[in-house]
């Protein structure tokens, strides 16, 4: 495997994944565009460009998965914060199911060949 | 140095402006309002030490990324992603279009009142015109042709055939060259709704035929990884 297609798969993995993670960081609270940015950004390897963020929440607002309402600040601009939606949330279901199967599979299937090697 | 940030962050929005110019006017607007916010939240929170400062609008530019990829997300065709999630939200009781069948209540409530509305007082071809605007499975050409052709749907050669059948039992009875005339013209004018009917029904069922693959295994592990990058 040559390494730009590595990273290009590991690009495509986390872009796949990423609109999931966003779901599930509005899970339990609401939370602010800046806020749910800085908190994306922080996590290893999940976010390259912040401001592609901004594209993503407005693709699942358009679909229905995010809900927002404006909130006064007191430190600045007015803030648009985004809470998950019925529909949202049964899509955050379906998926976090999916990858936990996806996972085990990897990895049964990583350690199993690792066995097989020094077994 | 204030200055000197201001300017960096009008070339940043500049750039952005330009880039997203090929974005619809909404979609644009709202991505220029978020991503300024994001630099006003981002500097007003400000770095920890003074020292910082000439740097920190520098940073909070390069972590917000080049503006063209920022544009090319907002412009992404329908991935992976998407159908999956249109599956989950078309599946979902909130969505008035009904699970994928992309010829809803709404839809078929609409085509059938266009057609037949007019004879319910008119009121009801006017009924069909607002569920046709309503619905999102159709684009604005075929909302503009569902309104045009023709109002009152069948209404008005249905009077004309009702008006001509009726006086050729009474005294007014037209000769056969004029009977056709006017037979032809209703026949034209019923072609014309029922030609435009069937181009919706055709259009809406295009719609969701993007989604079929994910409805059909929406839990699907391949979903997971986009297939077409696979190693």
């Amino acid at each position: 495997m040559v390494a730009g297609e590595d990273g290009n798969l590991v690009v495509q993995m986390r872009r796949g994944v990423l609109p999931y993670c966003v779901l599930a960081m509005l899970r339990d609270k609401e939370r602010y565009g800046f806020e749910l940015v800085q908190s994306l950004g922080a996590v290893d390897g999940m976010v390259t460009g912040e401001g592609t963020i901004y594209p993503l929440l407005a693709r699942l607002r358009r679909q229905g998965l995010v809900e927002t309402t404006w909130q006064e600040s007191t430190t600045g601009p007015p803030r648009r914060y985004y809470r998950l939606s019925p529909g949202g949330r049964e899509s955050l279901t379906e998926f976090a199911r999916s990858w936990r199967r996806l996972r085990d599979s990897v990895d049964d299937l990583l350690a199993g060949s690792g066995e097989e090697t020094y077994g | 140095v204030d200055t000197n940030d201001d300017k960096l962050v009008a070339d940043y929005l500049g750039r952005l402006r330009a880039a997203a110019s090929r974005l619809p006017t909404g979609r644009r607007d709202d991505l220029i309002g978020e991503i300024a916010t994001h630099i006003a939240e981002a500097r007003a929170a400000g770095p920890a030490e003074a020292s910082e400062y000439p740097a920190h609008v520098r940073n909070v530019l390069e972590r917000l990324g080049d503006p063209e990829d920022i544009v090319r997300a907002a412009d992404q065709p329908a991935g992976a992603f998407d159908s999956y999630a249109a599956a989950a939200t078309a599946a979902a009781p909130s969505d008035r279009a009904g699970p994928g069948a992309g010829l809803g209540a709404l839809e078929i409530s609409a085509i059938v009142l266009l057609l037949l509305g007019g004879f319910l007082a008119g009121i009801g071809w006017l009924a069909g015109v607002v569920l046709l605007w309503l619905s999102p499975r159709w684009r604005t050409g075929d909302k503009v042709l569902g309104t045009l052709v023709w109002p009152g749907g069948l209404l008005v050669p249905g009077v004309i055939l009702a008006v001509v059948t009726a006086a050729q039992d009474g005294p007014r009875q037209m000769g056969p060259t004029h009977l056709a005339v006017v037979l032809i013209f209703v026949l034209f004018a019923m072609l014309g709704p029922i030609l435009v009917a069937i181009r919706l029904v055709r259009h809406a069922r295009r719609q969701p035929a993007q989604g079929t693959p994910d409805q059909l295994a929406p839990a699907g592990l391949r979903d997971a990884v986009p297939a077409e990058h696979g190693v």
